[in-house]
């Protein structure tokens, strides 16, 4: 039996990985996504079905996307089938079943056994399997880390202890390793992962730009790779924002032509000749008169009302014309306004960096006139306090002599600094200047989305832009988010989840319930906290969790915590599980035995 | 002697109305396995759930993301300030129902 090559799986809850143990990368890496059309025989081919990177945005927003989870656990062995026999056929190119073949398969953590039932049934059944090992998924970010830094790799202990944290896609989990035996019945899940942080953003971005542009998921991941970030003070950081005073437009919508109000019609009480006693024929005579007055009558009432009606008719058709045309002139004045725009750009792009040059350079000048301008106003203050301690020289001179004061010499210095007191406009000189710099900031912003505009207040914090700029896969256009403190409030969930509607506790109160359930003098240890999976990358996190954490651990004179991520590598999870097949003894394994690695 | 309030009645227990909730694939999976009875010195799916927070709510303003000490009783949004008002008397249902989404827990689901 060839024990050389192991099948290593990666089935995480955003990404399937599947690979050979020989190899360093993974073959497949695909998003973990099956869509199966819903019109049966809509084509001559049938029902289509879309895996990973063939779903579209499309596709999700219609909602008929499975992943295979429910949650942090395997559900649905269909779509995991679906998702391997993909990967099997495009990557691999296995062309026999598994029966020669180990797999090693991840898990996660506290997994249900019916759920664990579930994929090794697959994997034995229907891919004819018949060594399955499971892997818990955080613990192969560690095994990864071991792999890295050269650590020992053992069966029975973990390579470093302290508190590990794995931020996955939905479900964040934290699990103290003492002395490298994880303590498993102190371990907590908190329900919010990546996937909250990108939804919650997506929406802010969708409620921001123009109803007719829709942010999808996939695109706000891409998104939310460069904006979101942790504060490590969040209320700090939220006045820092509220210094930008940045505006909130709401949508607007186009008003809609009013209704024609319908004709008001009133009855007017006919004043007919009083009845009087008459005879036959002059009451036949009054009827006939009286009978064709009331049809003149109703005639005229019947003109009356159509000349309404078209009067009505006109003054809408008229409104709807004007409105029409309106419109029509306000598309060709855009259109114009396009085009000229395009051929600004094309003038421009032709020469971009000669451009780019110039804004940059007047952008400098800008703000070093700004720089000195606020100097000057501080010098301005200080010759003011110099003034006035000139006045109360002069005064204190005017005690001692005693004079009245009508004849007090005082010398060119002390008249000018008095002279200097008032103070120039110099607020509304600046006001103008920084107006003009954000403006020739985002000039530059549209050509080059990397500048930066430092505001003097904000050096202190990280904060570096406003707006983000991007074009997505379409380069002619190019569209600008207003985006402020939803950077923040995205991952602000994982420490406040009520911000999102979940009852759950945030990650620094679910350490504080961690740590009631372990011995104070093992405390200490834990303030080696290691965090990995896909949210651990999120710039500021590091701080963030080691201002959350420390306050809980016993005191110390040192620094008592001590935040890192495990590994900057996506596909450290994969890489662990590889690492962790070559411990296994696939010679003494049984026929369809599988066992649990790390307790 | 006539008392000027009337005094409460206990609420009568009784059947709730609607039909049965569709469980989910994982409530059948561990209600398959009754996780619910067994011991907690054993770590299981249920008993590693996150508790519930016991800390208070800070309370931010829907429009512009602030401390807010004001809620508008009408939509049910919280705001901060008298600009951040203004912009939330000029939304639209679908726009105040899309903001109160973010966090009633819609967007979790």
């Amino acid at each position: 039996m060839p024990t050389s090559r192991v099948l290593v799986i990666d089935f995480g809850c955003s990404r399937l990985r599947v690979g050979w143990s020989n190899e360093d990368k993974p073959r497949t890496d695909i998003p973990c996504m099956v869509m199966k059309s819903r019109h049966y025989g809509a084509g001559d081919n049938g029902p289509t079905i879309k895996i990973g990177n063939d779903v579209t945005e499309s596709d999700l927003a219609r909602g008929l996307v499975r992943t295979g989870h429910d949650g942090v656990i395997v559900t649905d062995a269909t779509a995991l089938s679906l998702m391997l026999d993909y990967s099997f056929e495009t990557d691999l190119k296995l062309k026999t079943t598994l029966k020669d073949t180990p797999v090693v398969i991840t898990e996660a953590f506290c997994n249900i056994s019916g759920a664990r039932k579930l994929v090794k049934d697959l994997l034995v059944e229907t891919y004819g399997a018949t060594k399955v090992v499971f892997i818990v998924d955080i613990l192969t970010h560690l095994a990864a880390y071991a792999l890295e830094q050269s650590l020992p790799l053992q069966r029975d202990a973990m390579p470093c202890s302290g508190l590990l944290v794995h931020i996955g896609h939905v479900a964040t989990t934290i699990l103290p390793v003492i002395d490298g035996q994880p303590i498993r019945t102190a371990a907590k899940r908190i329900s919010v992962g990546v996937c909250h942080m990108v939804l919650r953003l997506q929406a802010a971005l969708n409620l921001r730009i123009s109803t007719l542009r829709v942010v999808g998921f996939q695109e706000a991941t891409i998104l939310a790779h460069g904006l979101i970030y942790a504060a490590e003070d969040f209320d700090e950081e939220l006045s820092a924002y509220k210094e930008l005073q940045e505006d909130y437009e709401p949508n607007t919508m186009l008003e809609m032509p009013p209704k024609a109000e319908p004709g008001l019609h009133s009855f007017q009480p006919l004043d007919g000749p009083m009845q009087q006693a008459e005879n036959e024929d002059q009451k036949e005579k009054r009827r006939a008169a009286a009978a064709e007055r009331m049809s003149q009558m109703r005639e005229e009432m019947r003109k009356k009302k159509e000349e309404k009606e078209s009067e009505l008719r006109k003054a809408d058709e008229a409104k709807y014309l004007e409105l029409k045309r309106r419109q029509e002139g306000e598309a060709e004045r855009r259109r114009k306004k396009k085009e000229e725009r395009e051929a600004e750009e094309a003038k421009i792009r032709a020469n971009l960096e000669h451009h780019l040059h110039g804004l940059k350079e007047r952008h400098i000048s800008l703000s070093t006139q700004i720089r000195e301008l606020t100097r000057r106003r501080k010098q301005l203050a200080q010759r003011g306090t110099g003034a006035t301690r000139a006045r109360l020289e002069i005064i204190a001179k005017q005690m001692d002599s005693g004079d009245d004061g009508s004849d007090i010499e005082l010398s060119e210095g002390e008249w000018n600094a008095y002279l200097n007191v008032s103070p120039e406009d110099i607020d509304e000189k600046v006001k103008q200047l920084q107006e003009e710099v954000d403006r020739v900031t985002v000039e530059i912003q549209q050509w080059d989305a990397t500048f930066v505009n430092r505001e003097p207040f904000l050096e202190s914090l990280t904060v570096p832009t406003q707006t983000l700029i991007g074009d997505f896969g379409d380069p002619h256009k190019t569209f600008v988010y207003p985006i402020g403190v939803e950077r923040i409030m995205a991952t602000e969930a994982l420490f406040k989840p009520y911000l999102l509607g979940i009852t759950d506790a945030g990650l620094g109160e679910t350490v504080s319930f961690i740590l009631q359930q372990i011995p104070a003098t093992t405390q200490a240890g834990l303030g080696n906290v290691m965090l990995c999976g896909g949210g651990a990358r999120v710039p500021g996190l590091t701080k963030r969790v080691a201002r959350e954490v420390g306050p809980l651990l016993p005191y110390s004179d040192e620094p008592n915590v001590s935040v890192r991520v495990l590994s900057e590598d996506l596909g450290a999870g994969w890489a662990g599980a590889r690492a962790v097949s070559s411990l296994v003894d696939w010679k003494t394994m049984k026929v369809g035995e599988w066992e649990n690695f790390f307790g | 002697m006539a008392q000027p309030f009337k005094i409460a009645e206990p609420k009568k227990k009784g059947k709730k109305k609607g039909g049965h909730k569709k469980r989910s694939d994982v409530n059948r999976m561990v209600a398959a396995e009754k996780l619910n009875k067994v011991s907690p010195r054993i770590a299981t799916y249920i008993s590693i759930a996150a508790p519930k927070s016991r800390l208070p709510k800070k309370h931010y303003c829907d429009i512009t993301g602030y401390p807010a000490p004001y809620k508008d009783k009408a939509t049910g949004l919280w705001f901060a300030n008298s600009r951040a008002y203004t912009a939330l008397r000029n939304l639209s249902h679908a726009q105040s129902d899309a903001l109160l989404s973010f966090r009633n827990g819609t967007l979790a689901k």
